[in-house]
């Protein structure tokens, strides 16, 4: 009797009393929520308006969808878009594959106290802010810097990656990389673990060698939860990463690497358009909205299980 | 950031909804009930610039308060101040028997800019009131919320503050911008000229080469030549830059230190503003054929090093620690420039001398600057308001009387004056465009002998007491504190050049924005700047201009000017 209460409770089907409980404790969740995101989705009217602060949400005058065609008017604005896409796909790709690589590997090292060690020193960079990282990449990417100075040992000549519209997007992706393999790949190092030791030890009956084993038996393990993280990414596809590129760009490489973020910051916040900022951001939104149905629909099929 | 803005978008509409329902009082005729005798005594104080009421009148207003942080009074008489009792409040009861009541109260910048929004969307403004841009005033006039100011200006404004507006010259007078239909509808408050840039260099660093201070363009080219290759700090190792060079190359003339203009002007480009052409239409400076000169100019400096090849990447802290750490000796920059750490940290650690030079000059010798706008705010008085000339008697005071008063009542202001300048209850000021060079004046007669140091105004007073702390030191062989070494440099070295080596100056034909600009203007901005960028660091060629002018005229230049033009027939 009590077993099946238990069981009750726990799918969400006990008394009204305990239900209360757990409805309580979302409350304060469902109450943020409610502030930061519902509230303010109100304020995504201003994209269909010629919004003046002065006359607020409610007086300003009505324009349909002329922000929009305002917007894409703008010979930039489809280089704006293309830049985000590359940026934020090329992070994807070398997000998922470097953070899987590197776990394997720390996988196969021996040793529990040095492999924790190395976990940690790699795991750093994830907790500094890109406010501050922009300054120590900018002065390893300069002309005398310690990059320069490397390739100079080989002849090559000083190059200004960060102004440079054929290096700009390369050193955002692998320094963006470079700061986040190593927090990414703890989930992996996780999903390793919980392989069944005894898929191994079969494989080596069998006469598999460690690279067969990783190839036959680790990678198709890690693959559920390779798909599931590469679907809940999907969603920020068109999140390039704003405070890393806000903090390294110049209008020399904005044909590289100006992003939507930063466009509509400059167009938003600097400019005071509030109008034209929120019909991009609302854009944004509506297009990443559908990427995530459609990244759910695709880890269904793949793998038989979605995020909702 | 977008989330926060949207909030304050939803509160700011709740709070009007709010605000709406409490609506302004109509006009009332203060004057009934009285006999003939008080009638006249009000009509009296009403028609003197600085008459004083029979009785104390009460009047409502914005309060700009500083960011100077609460506490500047704490320890001083003053501490118990407050926004509606402190020393200017009790000057201007005592002077004119007016009291201000706030209706609100915000750190001037955007938080009063946002109190003030509130108040129009309100249709609830305070009866007078200070507004801090152009398009506000414009928004005001056409609600009809305000009153028109013209006879009182004509009948009441005293002539220290007539005399200030017309010192802006024809054509850029502060009174222009707030003058709608032929009807002034605010009191503008002045915006000093900020003069022209200078190029700044390293006198030790010269002297060392035993160079000349260059003028034209060629002599700058030299002189930052040997810079480079020259080895002017003497160290023995090649780790000198020629110019640095702000980021974004020119603009906001001349508040932008580090920025190039000067090399602009002096080859006939105007970037960045709009210019009167020929044919007297307005065009913008950025799209002209004069533009080229400088920009292959430039391309040529790039490439050979002449001013910094890292510039497009360089924050300002970067550009202030090169010149810091004394690898940089040449940037181009305002009579302010000894303010910037650039400058007080080589003086407190390097025996750098600091020398600005007129240069680099166009054809008749002279640097070719840039005006600035020459207003920078608005005072306004709510449509209906029975003692209108109010506003007006107190900027007489604020920007006259309570100067050359020197009666016991006024003693209280000159010591608040440097612990809490801005604390006017209206803050407005009606000073002439050359106010900086007039007080440096007044500075060079009393340490030549030739006045009195009492002829000095308060400001005055501690500008020449920093100049006398600063050559005591130096005098004494001993480095003089870097903050008087500051005052001293802008205000007596710096401005005396001003004064001597005077600029030819170009008044913009257009400040303000148009209704395309809004939604256009930063596009067409990034397109301009990555062009100039791309033709100075050579990843473009020169012709890349001309594409670059087509296809701003297109993506909404051509559109944006025609409105600039119909703006300023207006």
């Amino acid at each position: 009797m009590s077993g099946k209460k238990a069981a009750k409770a726990a799918t969400g089907k006990g008394g009204s009393k305990e239900r209360l409980t757990f409805h309580l404790m979302l409350l304060p969740g469902m109450i943020m929520l409610l502030i930061f995101v519902f509230i303010p989705l109100v304020g995504s009217l201003m994209a269909f308006q010629d919004y003046i602060p002065a006359k607020g949400l409610f007086g300003s005058k009505w324009v349909g969808w002329e922000n929009f065609e305002i917007i894409f008017s703008f010979p930039d604005s489809v280089q704006v878009f293309w830049n985000t896409l590359i940026i934020a796909f090329a992070k994807l790709v070398f997000n998922t594959i470097i953070p899987v690589f590197f776990s394997i590997l720390l996988n196969e090292l021996g040793g529990r106290f040095f492999k924790r060690t190395f976990q940690t020193i790699v795991y750093l960079p994830h907790f500094l802010s890109w406010v501050v990282l922009a300054t120590v990449v900018s002065n390893m990417f300069s002309l005398d810097g310690p990059i320069n100075a490397f390739l100079g040992l080989f002849g090559v000549e000083p190059i200004q990656f960060l102004a440079d519209n054929n290096w700009f997007r390369t050193v955002i992706v692998s320094t963006d990389v470079w700061k986040e393999f190593g927090y990414n790949s703890v989930i992996y190092l996780a999903a390793l673990l919980s392989i069944d030791p005894g898929l191994y030890e079969a494989g080596s009956i069998d006469g598999a060698s460690r690279f067969k084993q990783i190839m036959h038996i680790t990678i198709p393990s890690l693959m559920p939860t390779i798909v599931l993280m590469v679907a809940l990414n999907l969603g920020n596809i068109l999140n390039a990463g704003f405070d890393q590129i806000f903090n390294l760009y110049n209008p020399i490489v904005y044909e590289t690497g100006d992003i939507i973020d930063t466009y509509v910051y400059r167009i938003g916040m600097v400019e005071g358009q509030y109008s034209i900022g929120a019909a991009v951001g609302l854009f944004k939104s509506v297009i990443s909205f559908a990427l995530i149905l459609g990244a759910n629909k695709m880890a269904k099929v793949t793998t038989g299980s979605g995020i909702f | 950031m977008k989330k926060i803005t949207k909030l304050l978008a939803v509160a700011s509409a709740a709070a009007m909804l709010l605000t709406m329902v409490s609506c302004s009082s109509g006009e009332e005729d203060f004057t009934a009930g009285m006999t003939e005798e008080e009638k006249a005594a009000w009509e009296a104080a009403a028609n003197d610039p600085y008459g004083k009421y029979p009785e104390l009148v009460t009047y409502t207003t914005g309060y700009n308060l500083t960011n100077q942080g609460s506490d500047v009074l704490a320890g001083t008489p003053y501490e118990d101040d407050t926004t509606e009792n402190n020393a200017y409040t009790r000057y201007l009861k005592e002077v004119l028997n007016v009291q201000n009541e706030n209706a609100f109260e915000a750190v001037s910048g955007a938080d009063y800019d946002q109190k003030v929004s509130m108040a129009i969307a309100s249709q609830n403004i305070p009866d007078i009131m200070h507004v801090s841009n152009y398009e506000t005033l414009v928004d005001l006039v056409e609600s009809d919320l305000i009153e028109d100011m013209t006879e009182i200006y004509e009948n009441l404004a005293c002539d220290t503050v007539k005399e200030a507006y017309a010192s802006y010259g024809e054509g850029n007078s502060p009174l222009d911008a707030a003058t709608f239909d032929g009807k002034l509808m605010a009191i503008p408050k002045t915006q000093l000229s900020d003069g022209q840039d200078f190029l700044w260099l390293r006198k030790d660093w010269l002297d060392n080469l035993k160079l000349e201070e260059p003028s034209t363009l060629e002599e700058m080219e030299a002189v930052l030549k040997a810079f480079i290759e020259d080895d002017p700090d003497g160290n023995g190792q090649d780790d000198t830059i020629g110019l640095v060079v702000h980021s974004e190359v020119y603009g906001d003339y001349p508040n932008n230190t580090f920025a190039i203009d000067n090399v602009f002007t002096a080859l006939g480009a105007y970037p960045n503003i709009w210019i009167t052409d020929d044919d007297g239409k307005a065009v913008y400076g950025s799209v002209q054929e004069e533009m080229k000169a400088p920009l292959e100019l430039l391309n040529r400096w790039f490439n050979e090093g002449i001013i910094d090849k890292e510039f497009a990447t360089r924050t300002n802290d970067d550009i202030v620690g090169l010149i810091s750490s004394g690898k940089c000796g040449a940037y181009i920059g305002p009579w302010w420039s000894p303010f910037n750490q650039a400058q007080t940290s080589t003086y407190a650690s390097d025996d750098a001398e600091w020398v600005n030079v007129s240069c680099p000059v166009g054809d008749d010798g002279k640097i070719n600057a840039i005006s600035t706008k020459s207003y920078a705010g608005f005072v306004v008085v709510r449509k209906g308001y029975e003692h209108p000339e109010l506003a007006m008697k107190i900027v007489n005071v604020n920007s006259e009387y309570s100067k050359q008063d020197k009666s016991d009542a006024a003693k209280e202001i000159k010591e608040n004056q440097t612990l809490a300048y801005f604390n006017w209850p209206l803050y407005c000021e009606v000073q002439p465009g050359n106010n900086a060079e007039l007080m440096t004046q007044h500075i060079v007669d009393v340490m030549d002998g030739n006045a009195d140091e009492s002829t000095l105004t308060t400001e005055e007073q501690s500008y020449y007491e920093s100049a006398q702390r600063f050559l005591e030191a130096e005098e004494a062989g001993k480095k003089a504190d870097s903050a008087d070494y500051s005052q001293y440099m802008s205000r007596m070295v710096s401005i005396n050049k001003m004064i001597d080596e005077p600029a030819n100056f170009l008044v913009p034909s257009f400040f303000e924005t148009t209704d395309s600009m809004g939604s256009r203007w930063s596009s067409l901005e990034k397109m301009e700047m990555e062009t100039v960028l791309k033709i100075i660091t050579g990843e473009k060629d020169i012709s890349e201009f001309d594409s670059f002018v087509e296809q701003w005229k297109s993506a909404g230049g051509d559109r944006i000017t025609e409105e600039v033009n119909e703006a300023i027939a207006e």
